[in-house]
């Protein structure tokens, strides 16, 4: 047995041969979306494609559907039990023959049904309007712009079929080519090139995080253009018409991201951008007013005491005194009669106020619009002063004193702005504002003024924040500075994947909870691949006055990726052989299946909301944010081939077992281990009760067994079964596979739901108070009904007696009751057919007898109706006045029959639909355009009236045209 | 990678297609043939769904409509009398992955291919059967074909057609394992287009037979229809034939029919005063033949070598 085992864990080890050939079927741009791929794989003539095309020929068509393989009958002497077991606890033992080769991510199966949610299609690149631009204006996918311009291009008249069957190809160039840039960028910061901070220039300006969209799409266009060369040349001429038309209904100012480690600082600056500049401005417009007055005041004050004689003679330079006696000239001059000069201690005031004013106004012309405190390479940000990437060991702890730095000189200016305000006012009063100003700090400004401070922003990783720089993290939330932490993540479970944590033993410290445990710090955590909710808590947070932590989950950088994306070729839309795009596929998987996993689940806490936690905290923008995990619904077929759902829900494992980092905790089981008393409850319904009992009974019977892990984690906090967990994966054939999965990936995966159970709670979701609250007001409710009800059941036992009596009175004594008097009781079913003759008098409308009367007339109206749009259908498309005047064809009736076409082919003519229209009425005959219209097998074509000089309009034409017409 | 697809949504071909890709040469057929309609239609569904020429057959047999593989710039062929229908179904045998299209005519099909017709129907594999019924042969010029209405006077005929003429509706509902069946009037070219689309669209045999006329021999077979459009009863369902609402204003008269109600679609099929169009009846989950035919089909030579002398070792005294 052992043998077999490891045979075949041999045969699949990397290297060998069927890990070359698996390597071959990954996803790589030049064999996969390489204009020359599908050149290679075009058939050259049915049936007669051979070598490598072969493979693409014979492909199935479209996507076979997912299916469970047929029941093998298990090997006796291979104790499948106890191996899938030791594997599930120790993460040993002896390989799985049915295991792909290491490293090889699984692809699991409710991933599958997730694809078909909108929300998780890929959606950038993202179109970032201009900051100074339209206030409305908000950042779009680009698929949803140039859609919009397709449809403006289409409303112009223009054809656009080509476009609408082709905008994924524009849509994948425009990407490509977008993120052809950033992995320039990143090449050059590889090289060393941006490890110093950049220079100002516009050499950087070229190699963006972000790309001007105006040149993005011009060169997107021309490259989807050129990419059907193969075509026909009325195709090509068709699609660069289509394109000409569309050109001029795209955006041209903005700027394109793409999807990147580094786009949530792209996203981040453009909100700053477009927050605080206008503050900003709006400060240094008030420093350069109040400077200008200063200086005004200052300069007269300064011809005043130059109006004494020592100036006056200084002034007037050598010469002067041998001409002038500067003595009596000072004795004349108007400023010696009324005004006096400033006392020297407020010109100095003054003039100090300038001076600090005028510093600002210096520097304000060079301050960068923020500050980043970086640790490794420098950001790829574009256009940045020199000083505005501040490169540290340990940035958050250099964070506080670099922000007292800065804010010490803003204070100065602010200080001097208010001072000068006084002193223009002349209302500065020394006694009092002297004091006042030595005591002036930041916590003094306003809002606005804060808003104007370039802010400063911690660039870390999540992994340091976890550990080596949280008590730094702790100290600047808890600074009250509005410093901003920018943490980007791309691995949650960091220290599983890095082997540090036990996860049996221990728990994951979750940062979004840290930061929120400051309880006046905002907190954003995002996922790049929820652009939409990122960008609104970053323009929160931009807004925000307090420290703020934004945790945003983005994919492995590119270039350093060990997945199988970085096989993707260079992209580079230069080069012939260049693919559209960068295959994102992967990366786009890997974060969506975090984000749905709750491992990146999305929040925003603002603690300028208010003071509760509910106005506090938002949990929206996660899938299905009032359930455990995203359940989405599988179809495949069964053994027999009859087709069958599976509710499949997505846990982090599912985000694990894409991430070869984490692929060491599966191993792919044979099917002839399955266990067969749960295939068939894991088969229908992952979530089936009736599958846990069976499972919990095999359980109890010591019995090992198999459990889908979304069952797993929701029984394990009530009773936590003994059955193996494992995850539905899809092989290379759409076969349905189990993955079993190591203990410690089982407690991952109960660890985030966990976390994400508590993250409910405080958002109000599923309640634990309120469900408590709920319960007992219930009980209150049916308490009092009930109480209730006992009392109105004895008020109509006891009215039941007294009407009872009143009738056996009555029928005694021969005394008739009046109708309606006390004994007509709702439960005297008599009085029911006294009033039912009255009724129909009334109310005839509810009358059963009459209603198909009533029906029938009501019928008959529209009968009516149809004979008159009969009529109106005898001449479709216009009317009779229209068809009085010209001849006229409804096209969209043409059958194509070449009848019109061929007796006169200048007065008809076939449209892009290859269907008849007038070309020219003047170039045939009314005669011709009557037998066209008798010939015609649609009826179609209609003639009109004859031109005044047409000969063959006799009266017999006429008449037979009239006759068409009828 | 394991099982993980190469592209998540983007399928980026190298080339496209307007109507004239699909164009091959001009039509022989008569000025006023429906036949022209139909082939339309399909070049406009092609150029719709941007269909690679190189991946798109056309299989006919013989008769004025089987002329249509001539007119269509994709791979073709123009079989034997009756044989449309075999040589479709090789093809889809081993090639599942190309557009199929089989155009036939009343003759064709529902005369010396019947056979051929009722198997490929229980076989129901991937591919669009087109009938192009016009009561008549008319390449032969005018003799009674299984559709010519009683009466009817012909070459054959000349006292008029002695028999009640075959329904292919009916007849293909009563066809084990039928999964699609759908009537059509050539006159009205978006419904033509429409019940293309959705045959195209399903997976299994889609028959679909279109009334047209023959402008020489069954030139007023429909005049009174046309005339009158109370006569042409449009079928609607959700799950039918979607048809624009301004196509469907043209048709009076309008039912709601579901197309799993086999009993119902055979009772409005053997309607003999209307004519009745739409989607009579559609069976997704019924069985395909090709899923079995395409068994073994990545095997290399050595295997396939291998595997018969295996086959042919157990003969071996």
């Amino acid at each position: 047995m052992k043998d077999r085992l490891l045979q075949t864990v041999s045969q699949e080890a990397p290297g060998a041969e069927s890990g070359e050939e698996s390597r071959e079927d990954a996803p790589s741009a030049e064999t996969a979306d390489s204009p020359e791929a599908d050149q290679a794989s075009a058939p050259t003539a049915a049936g007669h494609a051979g070598g490598q095309a072969q493979e693409r020929v014979f492909a199935p068509r479209g996507e076979a559907k997912p299916h469970l393989p047929a029941a093998e009958p298990a090997d006796q002497e291979v104790k499948w039990a106890d191996v899938i077991r030791e594997f599930h606890v120790s993460g040993q033992g002896p390989g799985m023959p049915d295991d792909p080769p290491a490293g090889e991510p699984l692809w699991p199966a409710a991933l599958e049904a997730l694809e078909a949610e909108d929300e998780a299609h890929y959606s950038f690149p993202y179109l970032l309007p201009p900051p100074s631009g339209d206030e409305e204006a908000l950042p779009r996918p680009l698929r949803e712009v140039v859609t919009e311009a397709i449809e403006a291009s289409r409303q112009e008249g223009n054809d656009t079929s080509l476009l609408e069957a082709h905008v994924d190809k524009l849509l994948h160039w425009a990407d490509g080519i977008t993120s052809a840039g950033l992995r320039k960028q990143a090449a050059r910061a590889d090289e060393g090139e941006a490890s110093q901070p950049p220079e100002v220039g516009a050499a950087e300006a070229s190699t963006t995080p972000s790309a001007p969209v105006a040149a993005v799409l011009e060169s997107a266009l021309e490259r989807f253009v050129a990419s059907f060369a193969e075509s026909s040349q009325a195709a090509r001429d068709e699609l660069s018409h289509e394109v000409d038309g569309l050109r001029t209904h795209l955006p041209r100012e903005g700027a394109l991201v793409a999807f990147h480690p580094q786009a949530p600082l792209v996203l981040y600056a453009w909100s700053l951008a477009r927050g605080r500049r206008q503050a900003a401005l709006n400060l240094t417009r008030e420093v350069r007013r109040l400077a200008a007055d200063l200086e005004g005041r200052l300069e007269s004050d300064a011809q005043l005491q130059g109006g004494d004689a020592g100036h006056l003679s200084q002034s007037m330079g050598e010469q002067g005194d041998a001409l002038v006696d500067a003595a009596a000239l000072s004795s004349l001059l108007p400023g010696k009669r009324g005004s006096k000069p400033l006392d020297e201690q407020r010109r100095k005031r003054m003039q100090k106020a300038l001076d600090a004013l005028k510093v600002h106004l210096q520097a304000s012309l060079n301050e960068p619009p923020f500050y980043i405190l970086h640790r490794g390479a420098a950001p790829l940000l574009p256009g940045l002063q020199a000083d505005a990437l501040q490169r540290h060991e340990e940035p958050l702890e250099s964070a506080l004193n670099f922000f007292d730095d800065l804010v010490k000189r803003r204070v100065r200016v602010l200080r001097a702005m208010r001072i000068a305000a006084l002193e223009i006012e002349g209302r500065y009063r020394p006694e009092l504002h002297d004091a006042v100003f030595a005591r002036f700090q930041w916590q003094s400004c306003s809002e606005d003024e804060l808003r104007a401070l370039p802010p400063v922003v911690v660039l870390e990783s999540a992994q340091r924040l976890s550990g080596r720089a949280m008590s730094a993290l702790s100290q600047v939330l808890g600074s009250s500075r509005p410093l901003h932490v920018l943490a980007l993540n791309n691995d949650p479970l960091t220290r599983l994947s890095g082997g540090g944590l036990d996860l049996s033993t221990g728990y994951l410290p979750d940062l979004g909870y840290l930061a929120m445990a400051h309880r006046e710090a905002f907190v954003l955590q995002g996922t790049l691949v929820r652009p939409g909710h990122l960008l609104e808590g970053l323009n929160k947070l931009c807004e925000s006055l307090e420290p703020a932590l934004a945790l945003v989950w983005v994919p492995e950088d590119i270039q350093a990726s060990s997945g199988p994306s970085s096989a993707a070729g260079d992209g580079s839309p230069s080069g012939p052989s260049s693919s559209p795009s960068p295959s994102h596929d992967w990366t786009w998987r890997l974060g969506w299946s975090a984000h749905a996993g709750r491992a990146a689940a999305c929040f925003t806490y603002s603690p300028a909301n208010g003071l509760s936690w509910a106005q506090r905290f938002d949990l929206q923008g996660n899938p299905q944010s009032e359930a455990l995990c995203p359940t989405y619904r599988l179809s495949y077929e069964d053994a027999g081939g009859q087709e069958q759902a599976l509710e499949a829900a997505v846990t982090f494992a599912h985000a694990a077992a894409l991430n070869p980092n984490y692929r060491a905790h599966f191993r792919i089981i044979p099917r002839e281990a399955w266990d067969e008393s749960i295939e068939t409850s894991g088969g229908d319904s992952a979530t089936s009760s009736q599958g846990g009992a069976e499972a919990a009974k095999k359980s109890r019977l010591g019995r090992p067994t198999q459990m889908d892990i979304a069952r797993y984690i929701d029984e394990f906090d009530q009773t936590p079964p003994a059955a193996i967990p494992f995850l539905w994966v899809l092989d290379e054939n759409n076969t349905l596979q189990r993955a079993v999965m190591t203990r410690e990936m089982a407690a991952a995966c109960r660890d985030r739901k966990r976390s994400w159970r508590l993250l409910q709670e405080l958002a109000g979701v599923n309640n634990e108070y309120v469900r408590r609250a709920e319960e007992k007001l219930r009980r209150e409710l049916e308490e009092r009904l009930k109480s209730e009800q006992d009392v109105l059941l004895e008020e109509a036992r006891k009215q039941g007696a007294a009407d009872a009596i009143d009738r056996l009175v009555g029928i005694l004594t021969g005394v008739e009751l009046a109708p309606g008097g006390d004994l007509a009781a709702p439960s005297l079913a008599g009085e029911t057919p006294a009033r039912a003759p009255v009724e129909p008098e009334s109310d005839t409308g509810t009358v059963p007898g009459d209603a198909p009367a009533q029906s029938d007339g009501a019928g008959q109206a529209p009968t009516g109706q149809e004979g008159t749009s009969n009529g109106e259908a005898a001449t479709p498309g216009g009317g009779p006045a229209a068809a009085a005047e010209e001849p006229y064809i409804d096209t969209i009736l043409c059958t194509t029959c070449n009848d019109c076409i061929q007796l006169n082919p200048l007065l008809f003519r076939y449209n892009s639909d290859k269907q008849a229209e007038i070309a020219d009425p003047s170039a045939g005959t009314f005669a011709q355009l009557v037998q066209a219209a008798e010939s015609c097998p649609a009826h179609c074509i209609h003639p009109g009236t004859p031109r005044p000089d047409d000969e063959t309009a006799t009266s017999e034409m006429v008449a037979r045209a009239q006759a068409l017409e009828s | 990678m394991y099982g993980l697809k190469k592209d998540w949504e983007v399928e980026t071909p190298s080339r496209a297609y307007v109507l004239d890709d699909y164009c091959a040469a001009e039509p022989r057929w008569c000025p006023g043939c429906g036949d022209h309609s139909v082939l339309s239609a399909v070049q406009r569904l092609a150029r719709e769904r941007q269909m690679p020429p190189e991946q798109t057959v056309v299989v006919s047999g013989i008769g004025c409509s089987s002329r249509f593989p001539h007119y269509m710039k994709t791979y073709g062929f123009h079989g034997l009398h009756g044989r449309a229908l075999p040589v479709a179904c090789g093809v889809r045998s081993r090639r599942p992955d190309l557009n199929l299209f089989v155009v036939t005519g009343d003759g064709d099909c529902c005369a010396i291919g019947m056979g051929h017709w009722v198997h490929a129907m229980r076989y129901n594999m991937d591919m669009t059967i087109l009938l192009l019924d016009n009561h008549i042969y008319g390449l032969t010029k005018k003799q009674t074909s299984p559709t010519t209405g009683k009466g009817s006077v012909s070459n054959t005929h000349p006292q008029g057609s002695f028999f009640v003429p075959l329904n292919p509706i009916t007849l293909a509902l009563g066809i084990s394992n039928v999964s699609f069946v759908a009537q059509t009037v050539d006159w009205n070219p978006p419904h033509v287009y429409a019940t293309i689309q959705a045959a195209n669209d399903h997976q299994g045999t889609s028959f679909v037979r279109i009334f047209q006329r023959c402008p020489h021999f069954t030139r007023d077979i429909f005049a009174e229809a046309q005339k009158d459009p109370s006569q042409v009863l449009l079928m609607t369902h959700e799950d039918g034939i979607q048809l624009a609402p301004e196509a469907a204003k043209l048709f009076k008269n309008q039912t709601q029919h579901d197309p799993s109600d086999l009993q119902e679609a055979r009772e409005i099929a053997a309607h003999e005063e209307l004519f009745p169009i739409g989607l009579f009846y559609r069976n997704p989950k019924a069985e395909r033949y090709e899923n079995a035919s395409v068994q073994g089909m990545g095997m290399s030579p050595e295997e396939k070598l291998t595997a018969l002398e295996q086959a042919l070792d157990r003969f071996t005294i």
